[in-house]
């Protein structure tokens, strides 16, 4: 049981300078996702924060204490490594166990507490086995039992599910959300994958070029992303932006870019702005409406239950998620509907979010 | 429809090939069939013409000669067949020291050299090759004389340094590649299990690179085990002289009793073959299939 805190970390490798001051809180118990993409500093905040690697500055606090100074082996940490690092020669029984042989605890606790793992993980058949000799899925789950089996404060999860494939991937998931209720255990998972951040966890870090960009629950993260970058990153597909400014007409404020005006709700101080919509927010018709843009098709492809329209708009390409059916073919003409009160507006200048359609 | 005949072509390549193979594989394995023919043979047998390819009278007096000389053994080379059963200890300790030795030294320096980036490693790495470009002739006039400042001269510890500074450059590079190759994921997972340095080595590190280890080790032995010039100048006792060093005795006395040499070589086969046999498994399994994504 742990809450584990991070105070103004900083990690430099030469010149470069990975993670840039962060400080976050991860609540006892609490599954916490850091995501972002590629060299965002997420594995080396987790490496840190595991003691394989020493910060330049800062301090990190497991339940108060500070732990800064403690190497990997005397943190009360347990890690999942995305390459799964087991043990080649050992079976996966001794793999699971290890940690608790070097905790000098006694031969039947071990086993006890080995059998509980792979049972709760499905894999008591394998116990007897060599990494070898089992498949990336079952790999995985060794991996997950040898942190699950120890009793530690922190589970430490760095891009675990990277290495599967699609199916399992989905699986998986599940599987370690499910973990997670029944070990009751603080969680710190670490992923460049903003859907397994979105469906996995109670609170997410969004994290680029070393820096936190936002730390909330995944309907926060969403719905009131704090600047362009949490909004570009999360939800898939992609929020649209258009670069434009904000007019004051007929005591109406509007934004405008070349052919495309979008009547505003809100206020909001900036003129030169962004503005985002995400795909689900826009709507397509085949008849104009009052407020709808004309545009083309310029492809449509199906996901499913839904379709995702490229409509073509004065030059802009605007995608529109849109219920199935969908029949307009390709350059045919429709006309396009933003909800001015889901639209996110943020400064041109610094991507920092002027107003949240929900009253943030 | 035309039709392409197969013309059948005799792969003269390929026999060619083979029969070179073969000759060369007789080149090899005949002069040490000989040896074990004769070791099972009496004298005369031995020198008869033509020679006897299969022991017409297959003897086992050769051998006990060694624990046991009678007659004409005791008499000619009697010196190296009594000294034979020590040499062999000698050399057998010689070597497992020597091994043991290098592998102790050796995975600390590569374990260094494969994680540790510090200046002048890439120089220093080509330096402890270096050593091994000097012929040992060169310097073993220096040796003598250092080893007899130390009061080494005719123990197993001349024989011991001296093989293992011979041995030890080539560990480093052989374990240096196979640390390099132990994925360091490993490492960090070790740590995180609770192992400190030496802990994370013992569990982890080295038996995942048992094969370097026993390529390492099994080299280091050879070294000491066939080692002439250097036990033939720093030994001069049955306390410390070595396998080699008696073999050469036996054609040095007045008389050399060929059947009775051809024992003791066989003997000294033995132990270097026992061990390659043992750890063949080893050397030839990759331990560290599986251990990560692959």
């Amino acid at each position: 049981m742990a809450e584990v805190r991070v105070e103004g970390l900083r990690k430099e490798f030469g010149k470069a300078t990975a993670v840039d001051g962060l400080s976050l809180t991860v609540r006892d118990r609490e599954f916490l996702t850091l995501v972002g993409p590629s060299g965002c500093g997420k594995s080396t905040t987790l490496r840190m924060v595991c003691g394989l690697e020493r910060a330049t500055a800062g301090q990190i606090y497991f339940d108060d204490h500070a732990v800064g100074h403690l190497p990997a082996n005397k943190r009360d940490v347990a890690m999942v490594f995305q390459s799964y690092a087991l043990y080649p020669h050992r079976t996966v029984a001794q793999n699971i166990g290890f940690a608790l042989k070097m905790m000098r605890q006694p031969r039947r606790t071990i086993e006890e507490k080995v059998g509980r793992a792979a049972r709760a993980l499905g894999i008591e058949d394998l116990l007897d086995r060599k990494p070898r000799e089992l498949s990336g899925g079952q790999r995985q789950r060794v991996a997950l039992g040898r942190a699950i089996v120890r009793d530690a404060g922190a589970y430490l999860l760095d891009e675990p599910l990277s290495n599967l494939d699609a199916q399992l991937r989905v699986h998986m998931r599940a599987e370690i959300k499910r973990l997670h209720a029944e070990v009751a255990r603080t969680f710190i998972y670490v992923t460049h994958d903003q859907v397994e951040a979105m469906t996995m966890s109670d609170r997410i870090a969004v994290l680029s070029d070393g820096r936190l960009q936002q730390c909330g629950t995944p309907e926060e993260i969403y719905e009131r992303p704090s600047n362009r970058f949490v909004a570009s990153f999360m939800g898939s597909p992609p929020m649209n932006f258009l670069t434009g400014s904000i007019v004051d007409e007929d005591g109406v404020r509007r934004f405008r870019t070349r052919g495309i005006a979008v009547d505003l709700p809100a206020a909001g101080g900036e003129s030169e702005v962004e503005l985002g919509v995400r795909p689900e927010h826009v709507l397509v018709s085949p008849r104009p409406e009052p407020g709808f843009l004309p545009g083309r098709v310029f492809v449509a492809e199906l996901l499913g239950a839904d379709v995702l329209v490229t409509v073509d708009v004065a030059g802009e390409l605007i995608k529109a998620r849109v219920p199935a059916p969908f029949h307009a073919g390709v350059d045919s003409a429709v006309h396009v509907g933003i909800d001015p009160a889901k639209v996110h507006l943020f400064a041109a200048a610094d991507g920092r979010a002027l107003t949240s359609t929900r009253g943030a | 429809m035309t039709t392409i005949p197969l013309r059948y072509r005799v792969p003269w390549k390929k026999i060619a090939v083979y029969a070179l193979a073969v000759v060369f594989a007789l080149y090899l394995v005949l002069p040490f069939y000989w040896i074990v023919a004769m070791s099972f043979m009496p004298e005369v047998d031995a020198n008869s013409v033509p020679p006897q390819w299969i022991p017409q009278h297959p003897t086992l007096e050769n051998y006990t000669a060694f624990v046991d000389p009678t007659g004409a053994q005791a008499m000619v080379g009697s010196r190296a067949v009594r000294e034979t059963p020590f040499a062999l200890g000698n050399s057998l300790l010689v070597a497992l020291l020597t091994a043991v030795l290098n592998l102790v030294l050796g995975v600390f320096a590569a374990y260094s050299f494969s994680r540790i980036r510090f200046r002048g490693s890439q120089v220093l790495l080509m330096v402890y090759l270096l050593t091994r470009m000097v012929p040992g002739i060169a310097i073993i006039i220096p040796y003598y004389l250092l080893m007899r400042e130390l009061d080494l001269l005719d123990t197993y510890w001349a024989l011991i340094l001296s093989y293992t500074t011979f041995a030890l450059p080539v560990t480093i590079w052989v374990l240096k590649d196979f640390f390099r190759a132990v994925p360091r994921e490993l490492e960090d997972a070790a740590k995180v299990d609770r192992c400190g340095w030496f802990r994370m080595m013992w569990s982890v590190v080295l038996p995942v690179s048992a094969p370097g280890l026993v390529a390492a080790a099994v080299f280091a032995f050879m070294t000491a085990w066939n080692e002439f010039m250097f036990a033939l100048f720093l030994t001069s006792t049955a306390a410390s002289k070595t396998m080699p060093v008696i073999a050469a005795n036996f054609a040095t006395d007045i008389n050399t009793q060929f059947t009775v040499m051809a024992a003791s070589g066989v003997l000294a086969v033995l132990p270097p073959l026992v061990l390659v046999l043992i750890f063949q498994r080893l050397i030839v399994q990759g331990m560290a299939a599986g251990s990560v994504k692959g």
